[in-house]
C-alpha cells in the first residue's frame, strides 16, 4: 500500500509500505493492505512502517490519518525523522521534566505543560531506540 | 543653470539610491526563492485536505456543522486584509485595499454592517488616513509564520464566529500568480466551504470516536490552512511585488544618471568654451 506523510509546510515522503503502526487517541494501532476506509485523529507518538524488511520510525504529533483504497495518507501538525532528534539532549531534558513533575508545587496549568512535554520526549526517545 | 558641482552632487546621490534599490532588489529575490518554496512545499497538504474533508463531511451527511452551514439572513460581514508592515513594495497594498473598498461600496452593500479588521501597518495606516475605524490590527511577528500561528488565527475567528460576532468572515489578500504579478483576492472563510461530493466510496467510513467532533477538527484545520495559505501567498506576493518596483526603481535610476552625466558633459564642455573665448577674447585684446 501507498503512505504518504505531510505537514501543512510540506510532503515528508511518499513511499510503498507493507505495515504502518502509529498512535492513536486509545493508543498504538495497526493497518496492513486492504483496510477499509477509516479515519482517525492522531496523538503524539511514534509511526513506524515497514518497507521491503526495513523499518523506519517518524515521530508524529497532532493531525489525522485517512486510510482508503490501500493509500494511507497522515497530515500531521509536525513530524520529525529520527535523523532530526538527538538522542542525549533528549534524555536529559526528559530526566529535567521527571525531577520537576516529581515535585508537589505545581498549579494544574504547569502539570498539563510538563506532561505534554514529557510525552513529547518520550515519543521522540522511543522514535531513536 | 545648475552648477558643475550641483550636478555631481545629484549624480552622486543618484548612485547611492540605486546602490539601494539593487539591494533592496536581490534581498527580495533571494527571500522570494524561499517564500516560493514554502508556498508549493504547502499544496500536497492543502489539496489533501481539502478533498478528504469533501469525501468525509459527505460520507457522514455531515453539512449541517455549525461552521459549515451558511447562515440564513447573514448580515454582518466581516473582513480580515492582509497588508504588509513595510513599504515600497509597489501597488502590493494600494491594489489591494482599492479593490476591497470598490467590494465595500458594491457587493458589500447587501450587508447590514461590515467590520474590518487588519494584519500589517500599510493597511492601518490606510484607513487611519480614512478616518474608518478597525475593528481590530495587528502588526506581523519578526519570526516566520507557523501552522501553529495559523491554528491559533483559527481559533480566534471560530470563536468570534461562533459568539456570532459575524455571520461570514471574508480574506482579502493577494495571491501570489508570479514573482511578477499578484491577483487581489477576496474569499469567504466562514463558513467553511465544503464542495459536495462527486466520488462514490468502497463502502461506509470508520470513524475513530464520534465522527461529528472529527470532522469538526478537521474543519478547523481545513481553517487553519487557509489562513496558513493565505499568509504565506501573501508574503511571497509583497516580496515578487517589492521585486519589481526596486527593480524598476533601479531602471529609472540608470535613467536618470545617463540624463545627469550628459547634462553634466554639456555644462563641463561649456564652461571649457566659455573660457577658451575668454582666453582668445584676452589675446586678441593685446595683440
Amino acid at each position: 500500500m501507498k503512505l504518504k506523510i505531510l505537514t501543512p509546510a510540506q510532503q515528508i515522503t511518499a513511499t510503498e509500505a507493507e505495515e504502518i503502526v502509529a498512535y492513536g487517541p486509545k493508543g498504538e494501532f495497526g493497518i496492513l493492505p486492504g483496510h477499509a476506509h477509516f479515519v482517525t485523529p492522531l496523538a503524539v507518538g511514534r509511526l513506524v512502517f515497514t518497507q521491503a524488511g526495513a523499518r523506519h520510525a517518524y515521530l508524529v504529533a497532532g493531525g489525522y490519518m485517512e486510510v482508503l483504497d490501500d493509500e494511507v495518507v497522515v497530515a500531521a501538525d509536525q513530524v520529525e525523522t529520527a535523523k532530526q532528534i538527538a538522542t542525549e539532549p533528549t534524555r536529559t531534558r526528559l530526566g529535567e521534566l521527571e525531577k520537576k513533575l516529581g515535585g508537589d508545587t505545581l498549579t494544574p496549568e504547569e502539570f498539563a505543560t510538563l506532561t505534554t512535554e514529557r510525552d513529547l520526549q518520550q515519543a521522540r526517545l522511543s522514535v531513536v531506540s | 543653470m545648475a552648477t558643475l558641482k550641483d550636478i555631481r552632487k545629484r549624480i552622486v546621490s543618484v548612485k547611492n539610491t540605486q546602490k539601494i534599490t539593487k539591494a533592496m532588489k536581490m534581498v527580495a529575490a533571494a527571500k522570494l526563492r524561499r517564500a516560493q518554496q514554502a508556498l508549493m512545499g504547502g499544496r500536497p497538504h492543502a489539496d489533501f485536505l481539502r478533498e478528504s474533508l469533501t469525501r468525509l463531511v459527505g460520507a457522514a451527511d455531515a453539512y449541517d456543522l455549525p461552521l459549515l452551514k451558511k447562515r440564513e439572513n447573514a448580515g454582518k460581514a466581516h473582513l480580515l486584509i492582509l497588508t504588509s508592515d513595510r513599504g515600497l513594495c509597489g501597488g502590493f497594498n494600494g491594489n489591494l485595499l482599492r479593490f476591497v473598498e470598490h467590494w465595500r461600496s458594491h457587493e458589500g452593500k447587501e450587508f447590514s454592517e461590515v467590520e474590518i479588521s487588519v494584519i500589517g501597518r500599510k493597511g492601518r495606516d490606510f484607513y487611519r488616513a480614512k478616518k474608518i475605524e478597525l475593528d481590530s490590527f495587528e502588526s506581523w511577528s519578526q519570526e516566520a509564520f507557523t501552522f501553529a500561528d495559523a491554528q491559533a488565527m483559527a481559533a480566534k475567528w471560530q470563536d468570534r464566529y461562533e459568539a456570532e460576532e459575524f455571520d461570514v468572515l471574508y480574506l482579502g489578500f493577494n495571491h501570489f500568480k508570479s514573482a511578477i504579478s499578484q491577483e487581489t483576492t477576496l474569499k469567504t472563510v466562514l463558513p467553511v466551504t465544503v464542495e459536495p461530493q462527486s466520488e462514490t466510496l468502497p463502502g461506509p467510513v470508520a470513524f475513530e470516536g464520534d465522527p461529528k467532533a472529527l470532522l469538526k477538527q478537521l474543519v478547523l484545520r481545513q481553517l487553519a490552512t487557509e489562513f496558513y495559505v493565505a499568509v504565506l501567498e501573501s508574503q511571497a506576493s509583497e516580496l515578487g511585488a517589492r521585486m519589481s518596483a526596486m527593480d524598476n526603481a533601479t531602471n529609472n535610476a540608470g535613467e536618470m544618471i545617463d540624463s545627469l552625466t550628459l547634462m553634466y558633459n554639456r555644462a563641463r564642455q561649456a564652461a571649457i568654451t566659455t573660457e577658451l573665448m575668454d582666453i582668445v577674447n584676452g589675446a586678441e585684446a593685446l595683440g
